[in-house]
């Protein structure tokens, strides 16, 4: 089966749905879900309002976007003061102290990494709903990109964890996580489910003649 | 195509496209005619070498839990913390949603993860036979994101950097078995695609 081929078959006019869980292909019709035969796990033919869940998680990111990037994540004492770190001014730290590729890295999965799944998946999810038929291979590129670099930006939670547990000196220094590192952690977490209730089908159905 | 069996047919789980399945050589990989998704590797490993990769997996997990991660020393204060300890500390900051997170994707996860490919590869068949295989695999799949070893790795590497012009570092035999988990668990993520596991059973393809 070749790129160019005008009419490609595809699983939903053949009745068949493949599996999530396994990756068995079941046949199950003109069915919307059924029972896998391998797993018994629920097989759909499309994940169930998908554009719904995704843009309802894309909401919740996006209100919590702004404490998780205005509020602190970290607050540090130490005998010569008390300092507050937002996301972004703990780039900028590790760049005057540390080296400069790994603050490029912490800005990369820390702040860029949020923003293009935000931004991306409102646009796949845009395109999907409007049943654009243009970009087809551009968006589900764009997908598999938002899926594999999605878990990357947890790296802050786990630096702030970590400093938050080795430094407990007291009254010499010591470190404590902020509301904004909760926030900051939610958007992750609902980043990665919006990606993951996505149907990347959909970039594809529009093309789908009588669909 | 209406005639073709089940199991000669691929179909992407991206795009929804139906093509002719090809059987792929040791170390060969296929993309989606369509879409370019990956479609899947042709088997590099034996049974007996991917069990072996898992057994070692979940010995670097027990070694990563057990030893601290990373020592730090200040004005004659030591501090050290395991990966549990961190995660503790946290939620006796008040923090116990954020301690839980990272509990989950570092120690839990990886946990289930790398029990589920064990048991799976050391008890194939049985586990076939009980029509539980399936489930194993997509309990794995549902998982496998929420392990974020590689990402917890690099939180520890920018830790020590921050840290470093404080105070006196050392480098814990937690931490290095962490590094060392990580091609571990490539490799496992690796074996455990479901075509894979289903392709060591003696059962006969469902699918």
């Amino acid at each position: 089966m070749n790129r160019e081929s005008p009419e490609p078959v595809r699983g939903r006019q053949a009745g068949l749905a493949i599996c999530d869980g396994c990756l068995a292909i079941c046949e199950i019709g003109d069915q919307l879900s059924a029972r896998c035969s391998r797993c018994s796990g629920i097989v759909h033919m499309r994940i169930p309002d998908s554009l719904q869940k995704t843009s309802a998680y894309l909401v919740a990111a996006a209100i919590l976007y702004a404490p998780a990037n205005l509020l602190p994540v970290m607050h540090t004492r130490t005998v010569l003061g008390e300092e507050d770190d937002t996301i972004l001014s703990g780039v900028v730290v590790l760049l005057h102290t540390g080296s400069w590729p790994l603050a490029l890295l912490v800005f990369f999965a820390s702040i860029v990494v949020p923003l293009l799944k935000l931004f991306s998946l409102s646009l796949l999810v845009w395109m999907s709903a409007r049943r654009a038929t243009g970009h087809q291979l551009a968006r589900a590129r764009l997908y598999r990109v938002v899926e594999f670099v999605g878990r990357w930006s947890m790296l802050d939670i786990y630096v702030v964890t970590l400093l938050v547990a080795l430094v407990r000196m007291g009254k010499l220094a010591s470190v404590s996580a902020g509301p904004g590192a909760m926030a900051f952690a939610a958007v992750v977490v609902l980043t990665m489910l919006a990606a993951q209730s996505f149907d990347p089908r959909s970039i594809w159905d529009p093309l789908e003649k009588n669909a | 195509m209406a005639a073709a069996r089940l199991s000669d047919i691929y179909l992407c789980p991206k795009c929804d496209l139906v093509a002719r399945a090809i059987d792929l050589h040791p170390g060969e990989s296929s993309q989606c005619p369509r879409c370019g998704a990956n479609a899947g590797r042709g088997h590099s490993v034996s049974r007996g070498a991917a069990l072996a990769v898992a057994a070692t997996a979940a010995q670097l997990w027990l070694l990563m839990n057990v030893f601290p991660l990373v020592t730090m020393s200040l004005g004659g204060v030591r501090r050290e913390t395991t990966l549990i300890g961190a995660s503790i500390t946290l939620a006796a900051n008040g923090k116990e949603a954020l301690a839980a997170l990272v509990a989950l994707t570092t120690v839990i996860a990886p946990a289930v993860e790398i029990l589920v490919v064990l048991s799976v590869l050391s008890s194939l068949d049985a586990l076939a036979r009980a029509g539980l295989l399936g489930r194993m695999v997509r309990w794995y799949r549902m998982l496998w994101r929420w392990s974020m070893v590689d990402v917890f790795m690099l939180g520890c590497l920018v830790s020590i950097v921050k840290l470093a012009h404080l105070a006196d570092i050392v480098v814990g035999p937690g931490l290095w078995a962490c590094a060392a988990l990580l091609p571990a668990l490539a490799f496992l993520n690796a074996y455990a695609q479901p075509h894979w596991l289903f392709g060591w059973t003696d059962e006969p393809r469902i699918a």
